[in-house]
This record gives structure tokens, C-alpha cells and sequence, in this order.
């Protein structure tokens, strides 16, 4: 943390409060939220360090506010992590709206399986059984996600860039 | 323009399936008999229950929750069952197993699928206890 500046611990602060924010407001309507949109637009924009930090406190926050289970708290970490560490490496030169839309797809199925992995192999919950109860909320993830990247994705990362041309971000 | 037609095409067909996919993972209940079995922390049998049910409760359709909320004392938050008659957990270091037919359920009671003769056992459980 040595090369943080109060000025970026604030900035991280704020969209760390916009990404828990807009979770709890959107919790009345199951798995339909904007979390892979905003942690796709901020690992672009902040880069991937400051990304995992945000995602660190955002599933943190979840946990503590919604009861704090060690398992879950590990999926769900390695869940949105997933987004940081390969939207900037493997899927850097990704720039299409539509393609990310695809990409926002593939992130909500990568999301459910570390929570599948842990139910399955640790709870002992039947495979099937759960693939099959899993199906709609995944479904509804992937959809809101597409929904919201191709239409929200362009227009927010031109209002973070201007804000990042003035606070630089990510330097 | 094109992209924009393009973009209300998808965000309709968006909304179409997830109504499709609300409708489709709404509980099917027909009539019949359930038995609800309620294990407390000490591993004790304390509600043992063979109850009558039909397709609608009060003009609604029937759920496990609209079966319980009638027959018992539960205390339910956000959908999730956290109290049922003596057994009383947080939700955090203990909560309550559903299991149907000696599987776990992984539906909560307003969303579970039973049918006649089904086994609903509800079994205090400590987190990380995993057996």
C-alpha cells in the first residue's frame, strides 16, 4: 500500500460504495445486478491490482453483512476475481460492446462454479440437483449482466476516463 | 440506429426469458400429503407430521412456507427459515437443513417443489458441520 495516496484510497473507497450500493439496492430482484459490469469497467479503468483490492472489500462487506461463511466467502472471492485477472491478460484486446456483453456472459457461469465446487464437494449436495435449482439464478445473472454491459459498459467508461484524465487513476 | 434497434431487440428478448425462466422455476404443487420432521440440536425427532395440503392455500397457490406459516410457529426473514417451534438458530453459526426425501433441498420453503407422500425433514444444523 506503500504507493497509495490518500486521494486513490478515496476513489477506491467511493466505487467500492457504488459496487455494494447498487448490490443492495437491486437484492429485492434475485441475481439481477450490475457487480460484473462495474468489476469489468473498473479493472479496465484502475487496473488490475486496485481492482482485486476493490473486489477484496466488496465480498468482505458482503459477508459481514450478510452472515459470514469462510466457504463462501472464498468462492465468492474467487468468483470476481476471475474478472481482473483475465480481463486485462487474457481478454485484453476485447473492445467490442457486444463481444463484452459475451464476456459479461462468461464471467456470471465462471461466478457460480467455485459456489457448485463447494456445495458439491464439501456440502455433499447432489450434483444434479443443484445444476438444476442453480440453472435460473445463473440464467438471470448472464442476462442483467449482458443487458446492463451493452448498454451501460461504453457510456460509464467514458465518464470514468474523464474522471480518470482529472484524478489519474491509474497510474 | 442500427445498434440501437440491435440493443432494445436483445434487451426485450433479455426480459422475455427472464420472465420465462421466473415462471418455469415456480414451484408445482398439485394435493396430496406431506410429512414435515423437525430435528432439533440434539439430534431429537420433536415434530413428526403427516399434513393435508391442496393445490391453493387462502386463494393462493400452496407453498411449503403457506403450509408451516398455517400449521406452526416459524420465523422466517427474507425467505430464509430461521426459527421452527423450539429449534432456533441465527442463520450465521447454525441454521436449519431442509431436506426433502432424505436429499438436500436446494430450494428455500417459498420456492421448494413438493408432491404427495414427500418427507420434509428440517434438521438444526451447526455450520461446518458438515456431515
Amino acid at each position: 500500500m506503500k504507493n497509495f495516496k490518500t486521494r486513490d484510497i478515496t476513489i477506491l473507497a467511493v466505487l467500492t460504495a457504488v459496487l455494494f450500493a447498487q448490490e443492495l439496492a437491486l437484492s429485492f430482484l434475485p441475481n439481477i445486478q450490475l457487480t460484473v459490469l462495474l468489476i469489468m469497467l473498473y479493472s479496465r479503468v484502475l487496473g488490475t491490482k486496485k481492482s482485486l483490492i476493490v473486489v477484496f472489500v466488496h465480498v468482505l462487506l458482503d459477508n459481514l453483512i450478510f452472515g459470514f461463511n469462510i466457504l463462501y466467502f472464498i468462492s465468492m472471492l474467487i468468483g470476481w476475481s476471475v474478472i481482473p485477472l483475465s480481463i486485462n491478460s487474457v481478454f485484453k484486446r476485447i473492445e467490442n460492446v457486444y463481444l463484452l456483453g459475451l464476456l459479461g456472459i462468461l464471467y456470471s457461469i465462471i461466478y457460480v462454479l467455485p459456489f457448485m465446487a463447494v456445495n458439491v464437494l464439501i456440502l455433499k449436495v447432489d450434483f444434479y440437483a443443484y445444476l438444476i435449482a442453480d440453472i435460473p439464478f445463473t440464467a438471470v445473472l448472464a442476462i442483467s449482466s449482458f443487458l446492463s454491459i451493452i448498454w451501460a459498459y461504453k457510456p460509464l467508461e467514458e465518464s470514468i476516463l474523464k474522471f480518470n484524465q482529472i484524478y489519474e487513476l491509474n497510474n | 440506429m442500427k445498434n440501437t434497434i440491435l440493443k432494445v431487440a436483445l434487451t426485450l428478448l433479455g426480459i422475455a426469458l427472464i420472465v420465462f425462466i421466473y415462471f418455469i422455476s415456480q414451484p408445482k404443487i398439485d394435493s396430496g400429503i406431506i410429512n414435515i420432521i423437525l430435528v432439533n440440536d440434539e439430534g431429537v425427532e420433536v415434530i413428526n407430521d403427516e399434513i393435508e395440503f391442496s393445490e391453493y392455500t387462502d386463494g393462493k397457490k400452496t407453498t411449503l412456507y403457506a403450509i408451516l406459516e398455517a400449521n406452526y410457529d416459524i420465523r422466517v426473514d427474507n425467505g430464509f427459515l430461521y426459527d421452527f417451534e423450539s429449534v432456533k438458530t441465527d442463520g450465521v453459526d447454525n441454521f436449519i437443513k431442509i431436506l426433502k426425501n432424505d436429499s438436500f433441498a436446494t430450494k428455500g420453503i417459498k420456492t421448494i417443489d413438493f408432491k404427495d407422500q414427500d418427507v420434509i425433514k428440517f434438521v438444526y444444523t451447526k455450520v461446518g458441520d458438515f456431515s
